[in-house]
């Protein structure tokens, strides 16, 4: 097969991969007309590696049976939704096992203190011990996760588990390689927001996962007027890297979906955009992850939450 | 991630769903000669990748973009504005129309590069080829892209070279 192909597009391509040599590296960086080749297979690598609608639950519940069927194989997988439904005894058992736990302790606090006031007190509160409301947008979120769980551990035959094994597998392979995030990988899992489309990266994307250092909030909010503009690239010289485990939106799922709703503009946002990209940034020597969202042509929020807590920080309307 | 592959190997929906079926059939078939020499996730993508291309062969359908369930997401790129002209044209491109237009070596190559994020050395053992090939057929694959995407569909006219 005759092929016409521009020479640099294989040091290029492997330089997008870091598969290049020094010497392929050195020479790329060097010249301003391969940089520029190198920005159009970039989008073209983003472009092929947008990620795929998942399958429902249920689909690949039939997918997995079907092939244990024809594997000649037996199988008792369970139902996802059962398995989902059965988070909630986990925590009622949880939250009954501390109702015991205290009615026990009571007797013996009365016992050694003697005090009759401030065991009252005590048994009064056990019962608030917080239970996951499944249903709550953050919870949800979670569950996704949680529902691959049990994906993998709900399978109750050695073939069933050799089977569903091979996501697990894969996921864990690449959960080493971002640091070991119980997450699955953002590539192929992207961050939704009930409601809203999945992020994209392709689409959106001027962000570095990691930002450099800014000393407060209005100089992180005058960086990201400039990028959203288009007067300054903050990517310039940065190296991306989306597997960077200093960037993982899902494990601060629920504080961000909050923050969306809670905020001032949060019905313009539900009404015509979606979390457009993510950043971790040092202000002040604390790392806080930064959504992005555009909501407009002209107009961008960031919504700044505490990387460690997850506990919001503060919002940032970008207006260039 | 196997139906992920399937779904851009096969380029719309309804295949990709029996092309992932085939895949999970061959590899629960196969587990018995999984023999812990390769990773399990490299030996998994390969016998589904095989398994999703064999479907499709046998099949003898060209994929058909016009089915795609992409409708969502390529609703969403034109809600934005992109900067770079590339991107411009992209939004307006279907992935699957895209790789569709890839021969398969390079778009099996691409897809197991970009979608699923194997390294060179692991997409030649799945496809059992050289890791030299396998960076040819990326940046083949990708520079076809690039020109979809860009808009240009004519021969590269500048640095173009004849390989073979």
């Amino acid at each position: 097969m005759t092929d016409l192909f521009p020479p640099d597009d294989e040091m290029i391509s492997s330089y997008l991969d870091g598969e290049a040599t020094p010497g392929e590296v050195a020479r790329i960086e060097a010249d301003p007309e391969l940089a520029a080749r190198v920005s159009l297979l970039r989008a073209a690598a983003r472009f092929s590696a947008r990620p795929v609608h998942p399958l429902e639950a249920e689909v690949v519940d039939d997918l997995v049976a079907a092939a244990l069927d024809a594997g000649g194989l037996p199988h008792n997988v369970t139902d996802l939704a059962t398995a989902r439904r059965r988070v909630v005894p986990r925590a009622l058992l949880a939250a009954a096992a501390a109702v015991v736990l205290v009615a026990l302790a009571v007797p013996a606090i009365r016992l050694i203190s003697n005090s009759t006031g401030s065991s009252n007190s005590t048994t009064a509160s056990a019962p608030a011990a917080p239970i996951p409301d499944a249903g709550s947008p953050g919870e949800a979120l979670s569950a996704k996760s949680l529902d691959r769980g049990d994906g993998v551990t709900a399978a109750t035959t050695t073939a069933a588990a050799a089977a569903t094994a091979e996501s697990s597998a894969m996921a864990t392979d690449t959960a080493d390689e971002v640091g070991g995030s119980d997450f699955a990988p953002a590539e192929t899992t992207p961050y939704v927001i009930p409601g809203f489309p999945p992020f994209d990266p392709s689409v959106f994307d001027p962000l570095p996962d990691v930002m450099e250092s800014v000393p407060d909030m209005a100089t992180l909010r005058q960086d990201l007027a400039l990028v959203f503009s288009g007067e300054r690239s903050l990517v310039t010289g940065v190296l991306k890297s989306r597997s960077s485990p200093a960037v993982d939106p899902a494990r601060c799922a629920g504080s961000l979906t909050d923050f969306l709703k809670a905020g001032p503009v949060g019905a313009e946002i539900a009404n015509s955009a979606a979390v457009s990209d993510f950043a971790t940034v040092s202000i002040d020597g604390v790392t806080n992850l930064v959504a992005l969202v555009r909501i407009s042509p002209t107009r961008a929020v960031a919504f700044v939450v505490d990387a460690a807590t997850c506990s919001p920080v503060t919002q940032l309307d970008i207006v260039p | 991630m196997i139906h992920s592959i399937c779904r851009r190997i096969a380029g719309n929906h309804a295949d990709a769903l029996d092309a992932t079926q085939e895949a999970l059939i061959a590899i629960v078939k196969g587990l018995d000669r999984f023999d812990g020499r390769a990773r399990f996730s490299t030996w998994a993508y390969r016998v589904a990748t095989n398994a999703c291309l064999d479907e499709l062969r046998r099949r003898s359908r060209r994929p058909d973009p016009g089915l795609t369930d992409d409708h969502a997401e390529n609703a969403l790129v034109a809600s934005f504005r992109p900067r770079d002209p590339a991107e411009t044209v992209s939004a307006k491109v279907d992935v699957d129309s895209a790789l569709a237009g890839l021969p398969e070596e390079f778009r099996v190559a691409v897809i197991l590069r970009d979608l699923a994020g194997l390294d060179y050395a692991e997409i030649a053992e799945v496809l059992d080829i050289a890791p030299g090939t396998v960076r040819s057929r990326i940046a083949r694959g990708r520079s076809r892209l690039a020109d979809t995407i860009s808009g240009n569909h004519a021969p590269h006219s500048k640095r173009q070279n004849s390989q073979p």
